[in-house]
């Protein structure tokens, strides 16, 4: 599939954006290629903030990475994204059937408040088990829309795609500022 | 059943701001002015830490003051920390020990993460107030090892360094942009690779819109990177449709 992404950024760069991220964050096993292709910022997963929100935290607190499956989230993935010696802990959603069932599975339709309280649950449930983690890296896309009900829940920062994405608009399109003194 | 839980007085500030004791006006865009964001922010000033005591002396002194200043922030209520000096970095270790809310004391701890958007072969290029006093120990306390870097400093350019560092109270924007504006234009000339830029020095961010019609680079600020963690403490509801 390699090929297909690297052609597939080329085409975005030449329709003019300015940075290039994906929908999937374990597709940081391409980002060397693709930065390698283009000529643009590329930011392929979410989990490239891992590292600056780690240093963040206080000492002995850990960073929780949500995935969609743990199994599958490999040491090579985490490194291509810049993780080396961060104390993580991964947390995969392959036991909440109300969420793996859906987004990974293909399921055209989804009961959003259903997929809620088994996001939150979940994510209680993680920070019940580990008392040390400080804040969420969100890995999977498909999170994001239920971070401000687990947000309500639990009060853990929450960083995920969106919030990355809009960072990288904020540093390739800088605004005029209108405040005043 | 939701409950609320109160305990102190004030609310609705999530991000708390350590301020260097300083004098000049501090233009919107400067994280020192709270109408740079679109966000309430609460502004601490720790008092005698000035510009001379704590970059041209590297005086460590002032330690224990933002130590006090960030725990109050804590206190009252904020949900991260951050300062408006990108030097800082150096207090980055003892302020994270001190409260439980995040905190990021330079916008250099975003440097090893825009390093890796780049193409091999580009550099991040670091625009600070005085590159000869940003030293590898302020860089390695932002998380900054084997990352290639150009160090691009505004020693020579005193519409924009005397306002920082001579105490001048009052200044001409217009003047202290096209200064900023002619300094990027001019390293970026001679740094051809470098692909971004991350600004240490605050009150470059005010010109980051008329730096970036010039040369054309991202630019990554202590402005951004507030903007990032404060979508990241603060979790609003997405209010589209399918």
């Amino acid at each position: 599939m390699l090929p297909d992404f690297v052609e597939a950024a080329k085409e975005l760069e030449a329709a003019g954006v300015r940075a290039i991220t994906t929908s999937c964050g374990y597709l940081s096993t391409f980002q060397d290629t693709i930065t390698a292709a283009v000529n643009v910022p590329v930011f392929t997963s979410s989990l490239m903030q891992v590292p600056m929100v780690s240093r963040m935290l206080p000492p002995g607190k850990e960073v929780a990475i949500l995935t969609i499956d743990s199994r599958r989230l490999t040491e090579k993935t985490l490194k291509a994204s810049g993780i080396t010696d961060e104390p993580v802990v991964v947390m995969g959603a392959e036991e909440v059937p109300e969420f793996y069932d859906t987004y990974p599975r293909g399921a055209v339709e989804i009961d959003p408040e259903k997929v809620e309280g088994a996001v939150i649950g979940m994510v209680q449930d993680l920070l019940k088990r580990n008392p040390k983690v400080g804040a969420i890296v969100c890995e999977a896309i498909n999170y994001a829309p239920y971070a401000p009900g687990v947000q309500a829940a639990t009060g853990i920062p929450w960083f995920d795609i969106i919030d990355l994405t809009k960072h990288v608009y904020n540093a390739v399109v800088k605004q005029r500022y209108t405040g005043y003194l | 059943m939701t409950v609320f839980h109160g305990g102190r007085t004030t609310y609705g500030e999530a991000i708390g701001i350590l301020l260097l004791d300083t004098r000049f006006p501090r233009m919107p865009g400067d994280i020192g002015n709270a109408t740079t964001f679109d966000f309430p922010v609460r502004l601490r000033v720790v008092e005698g830490a000035t510009v001379q005591r704590v970059i041209m002396d590297g005086d460590e002194s002032a330690l224990a003051d933002f130590v006090d200043a960030a725990r109050e922030l804590e206190a009252a209520g904020v949900r991260a920390i951050t300062t408006t000096c990108g030097y800082l970095t150096t207090i980055q270790a003892p302020l994270v020990e001190a409260v439980d809310v995040p905190v990021f004391c330079s916008s250099l701890m975003q440097v090893p993460m825009v390093a890796r958007m780049l193409p091999r072969g580009k550099k991040v290029g670091i625009l600070t107030l005085d590159s000869r006093r940003l030293t590898d120990v302020h860089l390695r306390a932002a998380g900054i090892v084997d990352e290639s870097v150009v160090l691009m400093g505004a020693e020579d350019v005193p519409a924009y360094y005397d306002n920082c560092v001579g105490g001048v109270e009052s200044y001409d924007p217009a003047e202290v942009e096209a200064a900023v504006v002619g300094l990027v234009s001019d390293l970026i000339a001679r740094h051809p690779n470098v692909g971004a830029i991350v600004c240490e020095g605050i009150n470059f961010a005010p010109y980051a819109a008329a730096v970036q019609e010039a040369v054309n680079l991202p630019w990554f600020d202590i402005v951004d990177l507030t903007r990032l963690v404060h979508s990241a403490v603060v979790k609003r509801r997405y209010e589209g449709y399918l």
